[in-house]
């Protein structure tokens, strides 16, 4: 009794693998190929890729403070931070004088004047300010040195930020002493970012 | 002979005379002199110095005294430091996120083509973003604003763009949230894919 019950488990058992694997083809593969020997079969896998998200905390205006009895100007530093999985790179694509404070500054370049001889007239006209990556701040090796000075159209790469990474960069300033008053004055600082 | 008599007698009269007169114009000049230094002085009290001598504002015959009412403050003027105008100045900085799709795909490059982008304007900022798809200096693409917690995910072609893959530069122009004042911009390099 136990021997026959053992050939019909066997037998339903039997007919249930031939039955999988006849079925098995036909999920797996629109093409079915028949030969003698070794058999190739070509199965294409369509993958679909979104397109990454950059995401940058940045600052989008500049304030500093010129304070002529000490000779001091000051300014806070400029924190870029990336938040995309892959490494960005900044640039500094402009610094600017722009209008909108009590007064517009021009440009010029820091050896241009006399700074410390400028009179009333021309201190509240010139202004040579520049921006720098600052060292040890998170920037990836190779990143910038050097000042990117408004006067200049050029970008400056400032240099690369690896993910979930901060850099920093400072501003510094050649400027007159002669303010017969409070001022304000504003300058447009214009980043650029992209994938590195 | 008389006549040169009555001759030198009149020289004599008229020399007198002449010497008579000498005080009289003496003292007509000095009373002249007199007038002139008290003009002069009275002009220079109408139009007074700009830098006034300390004892111009009290009569010249007084010594000046010291209106001793009111008090300064005690010491020199204190300047701030520079950990207090850095304080201000990182009060008045404006920092944003942006979070935006490296590509831009339109199924046509037919001016009115509606495409696929994603840029996210998180909650957490403090301006309202205005974007635009700049290839080779022109604008192809502008979006509508975009507010503080708010989101676009497509944009629509300004003009005709030849099929193809570009890499183009994405601007984000940032507005006060509440004066929508312009505030300043942003740059990113992204791909530009039209079928």
């Amino acid at each position: 009794m136990k021997n026959r019950f053992r050939r019909v488990l066997a037998g339903i058992v039997t007919f249930a693998v031939l039955g999988v694997s006849a079925a098995v083809p036909a999920f797996a593969a629109d093409k079915t190929d028949a030969g003698t020997g070794s058999v190739t079969g070509n199965v294409t896998i369509n993958g679909s890729i979104l397109p990454l998200t950059i995401s940058v905390t940045h600052p989008i205006n500049v304030a500093y403070a010129i304070s002529p009895d000490a000779e001091t100007f000051t300014a806070p530093d400029i924190t870029v931070t990336n938040n995309t999985k892959v490494a960005v790179i900044a640039t500094v694509e402009s610094l600017k004088a722009a209008s909108g404070g009590s007064l517009t500054f021009t440009d010029v370049d820091p050896s241009a004047k006399a700074w410390r001889s400028l009179n009333l007239v021309d201190s509240k006209k010139y202004i040579a300010l520049g921006i720098s990556a600052k060292g040890n701040s998170g920037w990836n090796n190779g990143y910038s040195t050097s000042t990117h000075w408004a006067v200049s159209d050029s970008p400056l790469q400032a240099g690369t930020l690896n993910p979930n990474t901060s850099g920093v960069l400072s501003l510094t300033a050649d400027y007159g002493l002669a303010f017969d008053g409070a001022y304000t004055a504003n300058h447009q600082l214009v980043f650029q970012f992209q994938l590195a | 002979m008389t006549t040169k008599k009555i001759n030198q007698s009149r020289r004599g009269k008229e020399d007198e005379k002449r010497k008579c007169k000498w005080p009289y114009i003496l003292a007509i000049l000095l009373l002249l002199l007199l007038l002139l230094l008290l003009l002069l002085r009275s002009c220079g009290n109408q139009h007074p110095c700009p830098y006034p001598s300390p004892s111009s504002s009290v009569p010249s015959s007084s010594v000046p005294s010291l209106d001793d009412t009111g008090s300064a403050k005690p010491g020199s003027v204190s300047t701030p430091s520079r950990q207090e105008i850095l304080s201000r100045l990182q009060k008045q900085e404006v920092t944003v996120t942006d979070k935006v799709s490296a590509q831009a795909t339109f199924p046509n490059g037919s001016k009115g083509s509606t495409g696929t982008w994603e840029v996210d304007n998180s909650a957490s900022n403090s301006v309202i973003m205005q974007c635009e798809i700049i290839l080779v200096g022109k604008t192809v693409a502008k979006s509508a604003p975009i507010y503080p917690g708010q989101h676009i995910d497509g944009l629509t072609l300004s003009r005709q763009v030849s099929p193809g893959n570009y890499n183009v530069t994405a601007t984000i122009r940032y507005y006060g949230k509440d004066t929508k004042v312009y505030l300043g911009m942003a740059g990113y390099k992204i791909h530009l894919s039209v079928s």
